[in-house]
């Protein structure tokens, strides 16, 4: 084994430990240029140095930054436009026909830096208004606390409103808050006031109310069959009967459970728990 | 995809150029100002997309717009300006722009643009 490859096991056994996500051999790699990232704002002059001072004890500030490059904030206003078509043409008005149930609450369970669920909030506002009692909440969590701080501010850059975000909705929506030739935009408060923004580590026991959908999109996939099965089978039980749950486009629940139904349109799955579960043998 | 880039600044031609030198998908009709984009369209040129500068010598982009917009009403129209007020993108959202890029920009804000307007991939809410 080199020495670079045992600092780097070293640090991917720290994150799977904490957080479940799998460094494999291929990303490996991505992880060791993230290090040399952190060893520099930490001060160290090498990732040699940082697995040192790390091997003596896992500083607050260290585990936090792990926990930051472990998880991927690549995200934009509206990835994967078709999904959210989707949701206004089956999901809204399946979840809204009974006028006694018309008090959303959604998970967006790993938010990121916002984006996904203001463009849920933006979808909402622009459909569930409409209907007699229509209301809805957000829950947005992360297990950063950076990105959960960046989403709560509601304040996005030039360049991220142009990613994925129509220019009328931008306009409809957001405040430009500085002049100048790269301004900030902030989202309208009747938006934030939607949201509430929290830390979570999915892998640890969650207590929070029923929602009738949960969005858990581009997660799992770091995570291995056990851990699946666990967050899908407490995601489930954190649904409404009836309720949506929605995974990244390249994740599917075979071979995971059976609890719920699927919905294809346009290429897109979503996922509607049954009133029945049916185990499925580990 | 051939995208007519319609700006009076030779920079924004080369810069946007570059920035696809290695996508073969894309080809570039370049014009300098509103009038010249107007008769080469007029003239048979065809094009799947116009990137529109605003402000330019003779006509102006919402000028131009306008006018790309009475004879050719579904050729998308993206603007491509450093102004960046909501007044500016309401007015040429009115005279039907399709989409609004502010300068500067990165390839792939100009890629998820271009995606927005593909009719299979656009957002409806």
């Amino acid at each position: 084994m080199s020495e670079n490859t045992e600092i780097l096991e070293f640090f991917s056994d720290l994150v799977y430990k904490e957080i479940g996500h799998i460094y494999n051999k291929d990303n490996l790699f991505g992880l060791s240029r993230r290090l040399e990232s952190i060893a520099t704002q930490m001060g160290h002059s090498n990732i040699e140095e940082l697995y040192l001072a790390a091997k003596k004890g896992i500083t607050p500030n260290l585990r936090l930054l792990l926990f930051d490059i472990a998880t991927n904030h690549e995200t934009l206003f509206f990835r994967n436009p078709k999904l959210f078509n989707l949701i206004k043409e089956i999901v809204l008005p399946d979840l809204l026909k009974n006028p006694q149930s018309r008090s959303l609450k959604v998970w967006s369970c790993a938010s990121s830096t916002g984006q996904e669920p203001y463009s849920l909030a933006i979808l909402f506002e622009k459909n569930i208004p409409l209907v007699p009692g229509g209301v809805y909440e957000i829950l947005a969590t992360d297990i950063s606390p950076q990105v959960i701080e960046y989403g709560k501010k509601g304040i996005y850059s030039q360049l991220e409103v142009q990613r994925g975000l129509p220019f009328e909705l931008l306009t409809e929506f957001f405040t430009k808050k500085d002049e100048g030739a790269m301004p900030n935009w902030e989202v309208a408060s009747k938006l934030k006031s939607r949201i509430k923004f929290e830390t979570l580590n999915l892998l640890h026991k969650w207590t929070l109310p029923k929602f009738s959908i949960i969005f858990c999109r581009n997660v799992l996939i770091y995570q291995n069959k056990e851990s699946k099965k666990d967050i899908i089978s407490r995601i489930h039980d954190s649904l409404i009967p009836g309720g949506y749950f929605v995974m990244g486009g390249s994740e599917s629940l075979f071979g995971l459970t059976n609890d719920f139904e699927q919905i294809n349109k346009d290429n897109i799955m979503i996922f509607k728990k049954k009133e029945k579960s049916v185990k499925i043998a580990s | 995809m051939k995208i007519m880039i319609v700006d009076d600044m030779k920079t924004v031609h080369v810069y946007t150029k570059t920035l696809f030198s290695d996508d073969a998908d894309f080809e570039f009709v370049n014009c300098y100002n509103g009038q010249e984009a107007l008769d080469a369209l007029d003239e048979g040129q065809l094009v799947d997309l116009v990137l529109l500068d605003w402000e330019m010598p003779g006509l102006t982009g919402p000028e131009t717009l306008i006018e790309i917009k009475k004879n050719h009403p579904d050729l998308p129209v993206i603007m491509v300006t450093t102004r960046n007020s909501v007044d500016d993108m309401n007015e040429v959202r009115e005279k039907g722009a399709n989409e609004f890029i502010i300068k500067p920009f990165t390839k792939d804000v100009l890629l998820g643009k271009i995606e927005m307007l593909d009719d299979s991939e656009t957002l409806s809410i």
